[in-house]
């Protein structure tokens, strides 16, 4: 079982901000996304894959972790880890 | 600039009732462009710096910036500046809505108002004429219904006003002045300066026109403007759920302060979402003067009001910041702040403080007048601010701010008082947010998110840091490498934005870059600059106002988090167990700044290279 939160204007795909998802455990990003994909369709991948400037406009973040500090998409997620996928923090 | 005209300025003299209008000088505009940074450099000429921030002899000057009311999408801004009576050095705030562009259109860049009124007036002005009135029959009013009755009086329904409510009036140090209603100069207390001025509101018409070096290059502008806000992340995040979508942002990283930073996390923030605002409370889409974000939002609270707003930073300072966690009780206060013309997050900032000396013994019962101070507490929360805006008991030592009230207090509270040089803190705790941390303490008006807003702390990817800063490190949030150079370099850009008029949420990361913002100034103006002469403006500019704080005695010790933030970990939540010690970091932004690492103040060197003195 893994969580994932939306926050963000993706959060238009799921019905509630937070999903439980009966995955196979560990579970790479990489695949948890291809699963996401598959789940919600390729209107999904393009919000997801959306980029602003040199950046995806979406962050992942593992248990708070940034992937980019961990392994990227390869960052393996464990049951009952919590993934998020965000906008960028910003200052209102 | 042939065919451009950036406008004149207003000198007027309350205690003579006196007025000239004098042109700006072209060479200046080059060396600061506008709005902020013209503000500062005339604050800097006319002040000793030993002026007491609430007497006749403290300026107060309005500034548009050098875009503001031109067809540059979200050129609304407009800043006033003033030495603060809250922080004791510079202060500004800097507001949206509809009344910058308007001043513009009547034929002023600034408006720089002296001395002191015999009884309470207002400013009426209507292009080139100039009249003080009698506001009288206003004092005592808040700031809707005095905005009413000004243009009741004057048979215009369109005329665009800032004005301060009692709060300003009772010189309540975290008083703000609103325009639009709800639009506030909301930092440094620059409502109290008014109200020290006897000056009610400003009540501006205009019907000039704005001219533009060339048609063409606007065009283009603009088109490219729309395809660049696409994909922009400001404009997919802010234009469905405005800043309140920011909530679940903050809180998911653990950087959402509660109970007066005792906290920064709350398990479920699901009731004081963007989401549950735009479902149960928003009526429909808001924006300012020629911005296609629309930001903000007409809400209603059924059986309170109706208004415009709300923003995150008046959630989490009138929410969780003082244990709330309801809409209701936010938007109610969120109102009365508007009305009573007070600062939502000095408000916030002072509430939360003062619960917390009580509830740690540190005053007593009697002290606060028998109060029920406890967290969460949605009846006090109005009567508070009801108490604050007029100075009445209690309210009167908490119409200082945190800061103050814990001077006056002693027992060293202060360490309980979430401020950086006198300016409370935003609801972003810094312990998770180095960038941020560093931003809020060398802030030229204190703890403010504003001057340096450096969002590419996580926008940019590692590439980009080490591509601009040569350190991948800078834009990781919990990390301390790079800092210094981050922070230099986005204060420096932000003051051009500041300058320009134009809104944050089109320059965050939209228009961030000098050589984009050159587009909009060239296109508008017909003067051209290349980054690095933009960067040296953005430089001057926050150098000039380190100038105005050192006139007024600041010094590295200044430039400082409050200790608390140093010692106490975040307790719960993904930022656990961080704290921010930012010795480092702050050496290398002197370093970068060419300041002094023992005074904090410029060296001969850099000034010289500025054409400071």
């Amino acid at each position: 079982m893994v969580k994932v939160q939306y926050i963000g204007p993706i959060r238009k795909f799921v019905e509630e901000t937070v999903v439980d998802y009966n995955v196979d455990t560990p579970i790479s990003i990489q695949e948890l996304i291809d699963y996401l994909v598959k789940k919600y369709g390729d209107k999904f991948k393009q919000e997801i894959f959306t980029k602003a400037g040199d950046a995806f406009f979406y962050q992942i973040l593992i248990n708070g972790q940034n992937i980019y500090k961990l392994e990227g998409y390869q960052s393996k997620v464990n049951d009952g880890d919590m993934v998020l996928i965000s906008v960028p923090l910003s200052g209102g | 600039m042939k065919r451009f005209a950036y406008g004149k300025v207003l000198y007027i003299d309350l205690t003579t009732g006196e007025y000239e209008v004098k042109p700006i000088e072209q060479e200046e505009i080059k060396r600061y462009l506008g709005g902020r940074g013209l503000n500062g450099k005339l604050l800097y000429d006319l002040i000793s710096g030993k002026e007491d921030p609430l007497s006749p002899e403290n300026p107060l000057i309005f500034g548009v910036g050098l875009l503001t009311g031109t067809p540059i999408p979200s050129s609304s801004r407009y800043t006033v500046t003033s030495l603060s009576p809250l922080t004791g050095g510079f202060g500004d705030g800097n507001s949206g809505g509809f009344f910058g562009p308007e001043m513009r259109f009547a034929g002023y860049s600034h408006i720089v108002i002296t001395g002191r009124a015999k009884k309470p007036v207002y400013l009426y002005i209507e292009d080139d004429k100039v009249e003080i009135k009698s506001a009288v029959h206003l004092w005592g009013k808040d700031t809707w219904e005095t905005d009413a009755l000004i243009k009741e009086e004057m048979g215009d329904s369109e005329l665009q006003i800032a004005c301060i409510g009692p709060a300003g009036e009772n010189m309540a140090k975290i008083a703000c002045i609103i325009n639009n209603l709800t639009r506030a100069i909301g930092r440094s207390g620059m409502g109290a300066v008014m109200g020290s001025k006897n000056l009610k509101a400003v009540a501006i018409r205009g019907s000039g026109k704005v001219r533009v070096a060339s048609k063409e290059k606007v065009f283009k502008v603009l088109k490219d403007f729309r395809e660049l806000i696409k994909s922009d992340m400001s404009f997919k995040l802010f234009s469905k759920y405005g800043t309140p979508g920011l909530v679940d942002v903050y809180n998911s990283r653990g950087v959402f302060p509660v109970k007066n930073f005792q906290e920064s996390w709350l398990p479920d923030a699901e009731s004081i979402s963007g989401e549950v605002f735009i479902k149960k409370y928003a009526k429909k889409a808001k924006a300012c003067y020629n911005c296609m974000v629309h930001c903000s939002h007409f809400y209603e609270l059924k059986d309170s009001h109706k208004e415009e707003g709300l923003e995150f930073e008046s959630i989490g300072a009138l929410g969780p910041r003082i244990g709330i966690t309801d809409y209701p009780t936010i938007l109610k206060a969120n109102h009365l702040c508007n009305r009573y013309g007070l600062d939502t997050i000095g408000a916030g900032d002072v509430i939360g403080f003062i619960t917390e000396v009580f509830e740690r013994g540190f005053v007593s019962k009697e002290e606060v007048e028998g109060l029920d101070l406890c967290w969460g507490n949605s009846e006090l929360v109005p009567v508070l601010l009801k108490k604050i805006s007029h100075r009445e008991g209690i309210g009167d030592l908490l119409a200082e701010g945190s800061y103050r009230a814990a001077l006056k207090i002693g027992r060293n509270t202060e360490y309980y008082a979430m401020h950086v040089k006198g300016q409370a803190i935003i609801s972003a705790d810094p312990r998770g947010l180095r960038g941020w941390g560093l931003g809020y303490a060398v802030a030229s008006r204190g703890a403010d998110h504003l001057r340096a807003y450096p969002v590419v702390e996580y926008c940019f990817t590692p590439e980009k840091a080490e591509e601009i800063w040569g350190i991948r490190e800078a834009v990781d949030r919990t990390a301390y490498a790079g800092k210094g150079k981050l922070v230099k370099w986005c204060e420096d850009v932000r003051a051009l934005a500041d300058s320009l008029g134009i809104c944050k949420f089109i320059t965050r990361t939209a228009y961030l870059l000098p050589q984009q913002l050159n587009q909009l100034i060239e296109a508008i103006t017909g003067v051209s600059f290349n980054a690095d002469e933009l960067m040296k403006i953005g430089e001057r500019i926050n150098n000039t106002e380190k100038l105005i704080n050192i006139r007024r005695g600041f010094s590295r010790k200044d430039d400082a988090l409050p200790e608390r933030l140093k010692k106490e970990p975040i307790p719960e939540g993904p930022s656990a167990g961080m704290t921010i010690d930012i010795t480092d970091i702050l050496n290398e932004y002197y370093q970068e700044r060419g300041w002094d690492l023992k005074t904090s103040h410029p060296t001969p060197q850099k000034l010289a290279e500025l054409g400071l003195k």
